[in-house]
Order: C-alpha cells, then sequence, then structure tokens
C-alpha cells in the first residue's frame, strides 16, 4: 500500500461514525442469558458423547463375554467393589439372560453384577473405598465400577463415614438416566424415577451433574431434577419417616471395646440427629467401654446401651439429648 | 486461513465448556451481529437486540455442525440472516424486506474471502452515507480485533499508546496490528464498493 492510499485510507475511515452498540446493561442480560443456554448445551453434548461412550463401551464388553462364552476362559478381571452387611426381605442378582437369581448365599458384589431388591427388602453394603451404600425396597442397582453405581430405579442412600473406619476417601459416584451425583464427605439419598431425580442430604453436600443442570445441594436440602426444568430446592428435615427406611437398613455397628460416646456418634448420625450432652452425662459416655455387639437397629441398640449405662434419653426437634 | 483456524478453535474450545472461549465468542460477536440486525430492520434497536441474542442461542445449539468452511462470523450471519426474514415475516413486514449490497452473494463471497490486498479503488462520488455505512459494515467483517484497532486509531482518533494498553500489547505490535487492519479493510471495503458499482450498473442497464 503506497503512502497516498495510505493516507485515502485513513481519510475515509476519520469520515465515518462509530459504530452503534447495544445499551451496555442489553448486552450484560443478553450474555448471562446466553451463558445458560451454552452451559445447557455443552452439558447435553457432554452427556451425548459420555453416553456413546457407554454405549461404545457396552459392545466392547458384549463382544468380550461372546468372546468368553466360547472359549469359557475369563478375559476381564472382575473388581470387588462392595460387600453385604445386612439384608432383609426378597434380594437378588440379575442373571446372564436377565433372570433374577436369589441373592441369599451372596456376601460380596464384583463389578458388572446388577442387584434388585423387592417390595420390602433392604440392604446394606460396605462400599470397597469406605463408605456404606443402602438400597430401600423395588431398587434396581448395576455396579459398573468399584466408583460407580448406576442407580436404575429406587432409592440409595449413601453415608461416606460409616463404616470407614481408615479415614479413606470414599470414591463413590452414583449415575442416573436423569445426571450424576457425586458427593463431597456426606450422608445423603437418591431416588429415581422414570421423570425425575431426587436427591436429598443430611450432611456434607453433593453435586449433581444433570443431563440439563448442575446442582449442588447441601445439608438440609432436597432438590428435585425434572426434565429440562429448573432444579427445585427445598429445606427438610434430616430424620422422620422419609428416612426411615435408612435406619431399618442401617448394619449393625461394631463397638466391641469402644467407648460409649464412640456408639452414640454412630447411632446419632445414623437417625440423623444432632447429638448433645447434658450434665455429667459426655464424661460418663467416654469412660464407658462397651462389651459385645447387639444385632438390632441404632434407635434399639440405641436404648440398651444407655439402660446399661445409666444414663438417660430424649429427642426433640432433630436433637438427642443425652442425660444423667 | 488462519481465521478460520483460530474460528475452528474457538468452536472446540466452546465445545468443550471453555468459559474464556465463552466471553470471547459473544464479546466479538453480538455486537456486529447487533449491528447486521440493525440494518435490516429499519434501525430498529430492540427488533436488533432480539434477532442477535436469538442468532447466538441458536449457534450455540448447532455449534458441533459448525466445521470452519467460512469464517465464524459468516455462519452467524446466516443465521441472523434468515432469523431477520423470519422476524419480518412475523411482524407482516415482507414489504420492508432490505436488500443490502454486502447481502448479493458475490460480494458475499469476495468479503469472505480475505486474501492478499489487492490496491485500493474506492469511488469518490459515492452517496456518502451509503458509504459511511459501508465503512461500518467493512469494520465488521474484518476479524474482530482488525475492526476495533481501526475504530480507535481513525474514527475515536485513539493514540497508538492508548490503543496498546488497552489491547494490553507493545506500541511496535499495536502498530504491525494496524498495518495488517488497514489492508484487510481496503480489500474487503473495495469488495463492497466494486460490488455495489457493479448491481447499480445492472439496475441501470434493467
Amino acid at each position: 500500500m503506497s503512502n497516498t492510499e495510505h493516507a485515502d485510507l485513513e481519510n475515509l475511515l476519520r469520515q465515518a461514525e462509530p459504530r452503534p452498540v447495544p445499551a451496555p446493561a442489553d448486552v450484560a442480560a443478553a450474555k448471562a442469558a446466553l451463558c445458560d443456554e451454552w452451559r445447557d448445551a455443552t452439558g447435553q453434548r457432554q452427556r451425548r458423547r459420555r453416553l456413546a461412550g457407554f454405549a461404545i463401551a457396552a459392545t466392547v464388553l458384549a463382544g468380550l463375554f461372546a468372546v468368553y462364552t466360547v472359549t469359557r476362559a475369563p478375559i476381564v478381571d472382575l473388581v470387588e467393589v462392595a460387600m453385604i452387611e445386612k439384608s432383609y426381605g426378597p434380594v437378588y442378582l440379575l442373571g446372564e439372560q436377565a433372570e433374577l437369581r436369589s441373592a441369599d448365599d451372596l456376601s460380596r458384589i464384583v463389578s458388572g453384577q446388577t442387584i434388585v431388591t423387592g417390595a420390602g427388602a433392604g440392604l446394606a453394603l460396605a462400599w470397597a473405598s469406605g463408605g456404606s451404600v443402602r438400597a430401600d425396597e423395588n431398587t434396581r442397582l448395576r455396579f459398573t465400577s468399584d466408583t460407580d453405581v448406576f442407580l436404575e430405579s429406587g432409592r440409595v442412600y449413601f453415608d461416606s463415614v460409616a463404616g470407614n473406619d481408615g479415614g479413606n476417601v470414599s470414591r463413590f459416584t452414583l449415575l442416573t438416566e436423569h445426571g450424576d451425583v457425586s458427593h463431597a464427605g456426606t450422608q445423603y439419598m437418591t431416588a429415581v424415577d422414570r421423570d425425575r431425580l431426587v436427591v436429598s442430604v443430611r450432611e456434607g453436600s453433593v453435586t449433581i451433574d444433570g443431563v440439563y443442570h448442575e446442582q449442588t445441594v447441601r445439608a438440609g436440602q432436597q432438590a428435585t431434577l425434572a426434565g429440562r426444568q429448573r432444579p427445585d430446592v427445598l429445606r427438610i428435615s434430616r430424620s422422620g419417616e422419609a428416612w426411615d427406611w435408612v435406619v431399618r437398613t442401617a448394619p449393625s455397628a461394631d463397638v466391641d471395646g469402644k467407648t460409649l460416646h464412640e456408639f452414640l456418634v454412630w447411632a446419632s448420625r445414623e437417625l440423623g440427629l444432632e447429638l448433645h450432652f447434658e450434665g455429667e452425662a459426655e464424661r460418663v459416655a467416654h469412660e464407658a467401654i462397651l462389651r459385645g455387639n447387639i444385632d438390632t437397629g441404632p434407635e434399639d441398640a440405641l436404648r440398651l446401651r444407655l439402660a446399661s449405662a445409666a444414663l438417660g434419653w430424649r429427642i426433640e426437634e432433630g436433637v438427642i439429648y443425652i442425660t444423667d | 486461513m488462519a481465521v478460520r483456524l483460530d474460528d475452528k478453535r474457538l468452536v472446540k474450545q466452546l465445545l468443550g465448556g471453555d468459559e474464556r472461549a465463552f466471553d470471547r465468542f459473544f464479546d466479538e460477536n453480538f455486537a456486529r451481529l447487533y449491528r447486521f440486525a440493525l440494518v435490516r430492520l429499519a434501525d430498529d434497536p430492540d427488533a436488533a437486540r432480539e434477532i442477535a441474542q436469538i442468532t447466538l442461542s441458536k449457534a450455540v445449539r448447532k455449534l458441533h455442525t459448525y466445521k470452519g468452511e467460512s469464517a465464524l462470523f459468516t455462519w452467524l450471519c446466516s443465521i441472523c440472516r434468515n432469523e431477520t426474514s423470519d422476524w419480518l415475516a412475523k411482524q407482516g413486514r415482507y414489504r420492508e424486506h432490505i436488500v443490502l449490497v454486502e447481502d448479493f452473494a458475490d460480494v458475499r463471497g469476495a468479503v469472505e474471502s480475505l486474501g492478499t490486498p489487492e490496491q485500493m479503488s474506492p469511488d469518490r462520488h459515492y452517496r456518502r452515507v451509503e458509504l459511511l455505512r459501508l465503512i461500518q459494515v467493512a469494520l465488521d467483517n474484518l476479524p474482530p480485533k482488525y475492526g476495533d484497532v481501526l475504530e480507535w486509531k481513525y474514527i475515536e482518533g485513539h493514540s497508538i499508546k492508548e490503543i496498546s494498553e488497552r489491547m494490553r500489547i507493545g506500541p511496535e505490535a499495536t502498530q504491525s496490528l494496524l498495518a495488517r487492519a488497514r489492508r484487510a479493510f481496503a480489500e474487503v471495503y473495495t469488495s463492497l464498493t466494486q460490488g455495489l458499482e457493479r448491481h447499480e450498473s445492472e439496475l441501470v442497464k434493467s
């Protein structure tokens, strides 16, 4: 470009007006709205990609299974993901031909297995990397790996602390068709049906990576995700009727040789109650050493243990008071 | 071609959920689409804002279909053009449909194919209003940095130092950017004015 042309160009540009721009407030509003849509859109895409990944993985596994059935040689190392601590009512293992087989003799669960609980049933599992998984009646759970469980339908409760004596960080993500639920040290319940995902948190927090929305749920909150609708978050009680099935499925605690205080901490967590001592009760609880185990639920065990330690108790508005 | 590679990279980052990529995507395109719609909607700012937003909304939902065959802004303009037509149809304003020189296929092609700059030959007798408008159209059809730096320097009268600070680059890099921007502008502007001349002469003949 010659100097003349350069000067012409500059003169030309100098004649122009600045380009019109929308009002800054309008720009900010448009950007915020678009950002939400973009997050939804990319979330969906990532979900589709993940589902495609699952589909490919399923195809590969089906191929491996076909080879296995022909050669009868083990192809894949199965990983033990959980141990059954307690079960009642009809509990089934889904067979290779999609038939239901009784799981009465089952003590350990390996990756790839699907567990189905019937009407009136309940199941408590010690998760391999720490924590307790509970399944309510009419629940179908597929154990995809030692970190992930796919909840097809029903209700599941997870407590990252219960049975986690080693202080491990429990690696546990609950996958559902509506989104994935990850915890950050917590007690939470997840219920799934065809239309919605409901996550209730007692302690800590969980993150839901939903198909359409992401949502963090904190202690005392319940989030419901239903399709494209914005997540509905409510305040809930950490104890009461909605949690009764969790208490019913709680495995008995191994407290032989531990203090009464340790037992009370366990029982109050299982019941979703805050623990409060009055008078000399806390000192007594620290000094009392328990002998043997009682094979009952947390509430009955609490009554029996406190009676033998000559301590009283009452429950008021989500708090258990231990009295001397 | 470098522009499209950059566009493809930006789209890939957007699909990966990169927040900074989203900021860049919005900041570079919203105001340009607003102006693109504004002139086609008889200077109705509310409608233009709505169309720009609808365009970007549709674009983010079909980003995976962008293959880099045209510049990202051109791709957005094609969506915006359809949205504008739909909007006018819904408003019962078919008769107000505005045909602009930059909408002619051959001019669009010339503007789109940013290559080696040729000599600028602006028609000095052109109507002033149209000429000024085409300057804005040309600026919007440049890579966003080029359009901004030319506007700041020659239309708003900022110094190299001020532009350097605004761009967070050194004065020499700013000078270099301005030189590239001028060459690109010359080519786009020439394409626009030549296209307009050609179509006007065809109209006179017919």
